[in-house]
């Protein structure tokens, strides 16, 4: 009599026991479920990942700039905070060279190190005859395809004055605006070396008569070729 | 008739569209399709042939004898194909003997300056390379070329050598 009921209770143990591990697992699915509801949740924030990296590459993008060679225009002050720019990458996108034009700021990989991203200012297009500061020669003729940069601080500055005119491949962002610190939100304008530049016949010196000159930059010299 | 019967379609365009941009996204920066043209890399390139590029190799690990698509230095919006047949710091001996720099290049060697490479087409009577503008800066390489898909009898991978234990 005593079996029977020990019996029937293990049944029940068993039966009950196998219940809740049904259960169990339908609890289990439909947590798996809802987990991979959460899964496929991840789709929308790597979608929205994929399309700021596609704007940063093909639109605008922003950068840190570091160093002083473009004082007093970008980063005036070493101690404090440098600036941030935004970039324009249209030009190269839609490989119309033509919006890169004589006094914009663009950034572009070094020809010296292909992993160093350098600023300056576009001082000279192809065509065009530059008065150098400190280069091997006195006068340089722009060749085709190429753009001679300065940086607006001439005393530290790594540019075409040291190596040369660059390729306009070489470009990858046009500086638009100093985007932060926020106090010194501002448009960068074209600003040109009038005394140092001879533009190539197919461009009219008059359009850049309006430009104001780079600080610093400016030859003074009685002779005027 | 059901009831919202487009919601799962709309549901299902919208997340191929989401597995479109990501996709898009990692083969953009990962390599591409190419198409050729010009006569410059004969032998081992024709004319009207389909090849594929990776971009995934960084600055420093391109060798002597890969073939790369690079930004034309004195024409920035056309893409050139070219073997590299010298890193920075290594000597180009290009005879001034007229007989071996047929297509009448004015650059004929020397030590190639840091952050350039030599470029030149496999066809060297017929190519416009390293010889007629310079040595090129690394920065405007874009890619490798690593094989040719079309015609497809001619399907091959072009294999590195291994690198040189300098």
């Amino acid at each position: 009599m005593v079996i029977w009921k020990q019996i029937v209770l293990l049944y029940k143990r068993t039966v009950n026991f196998g219940a809740r591990n049904i259960r169990k697992l339908s609890i289990d699915t439909t947590a798996k479920h809802s987990a991979g509801k959460w899964s496929s949740n991840i789709l929308p924030i790597l979608t929205g990942a994929c399309i700021l990296v596609y704007v940063d590459k093909y639109y605008i993008s922003l950068t840190l700039v570091t160093g002083s060679s473009m004082q007093p225009t970008i980063n005036p002050d070493s101690t404090s905070q440098r600036d941030i720019v935004m970039l324009d990458r249209t030009p190269i996108t839609t490989r119309d060279y033509s919006q890169i034009q004589r006094g914009n700021i663009i950034t572009f990989r070094s020809p010296r190190n292909p992993n160093d991203i350098n600023i300056k200012r576009v001082i000279g297009l192809e065509g065009d005859t530059v008065r150098t500061l400190g280069y091997k020669n006195k006068l340089v003729l722009v060749p085709p395809g190429h753009c001679w940069v300065e940086g607006d601080n001439n005393r530290s500055s790594d540019d075409s004055n040291k190596f040369g005119p660059i390729s306009l491949g070489l470009v990858i962002g046009l500086a638009t605006r100093i985007v932060f610190p926020l106090g010194r939100w501002q448009k960068l304008e074209r600003k040109f070396p009038h005394s140092r530049v001879k533009t190539s016949t197919y461009c009219d010196m008059e359009q850049l008569r309006h430009l104001p000159p780079v600080l610093f930059s400016e030859v003074k010299s009685d002779s005027h070729d | 008739m059901m009831v919202h019967w487009w919601k799962p379609l709309a549901l299902s365009a919208i997340r191929g569209v989401c597995y479109g941009t990501v996709i898009f996204t990692v083969m953009d920066s990962v390599g591409g399709l190419l198409y050729f043209i010009g006569p410059s890399m004969e032998p081992t390139v024709h004319e009207n042939e389909i090849g594929l590029c990776e971009k995934v190799t960084s600055y420093q690990n391109f060798q002597r004898g890969d073939i790369v698509i690079a930004l034309q230095p004195d024409e920035p919006t056309t893409q050139i194909c070219k073997r590299i047949m010298g890193l920075e710091g290594e000597q180009i001996n290009n005879s001034k003997n007229p007989i071996n720099n047929t297509s009448g290049g004015k650059y004929f060697g020397g030590i190639v300056p840091r952050g350039h490479v030599w470029l030149e087409g496999d066809n060297k009577s017929s190519s416009r390379d390293s010889r007629h503008f310079g040595p090129v800066p690394l920065a405007l390489v874009h890619g490798r070329v690593f094989a040719k898909i079309y015609p497809f009898p001619e399907m091959t991978w072009f294999r590195r050598s291994p690198k040189p234990t300098t």
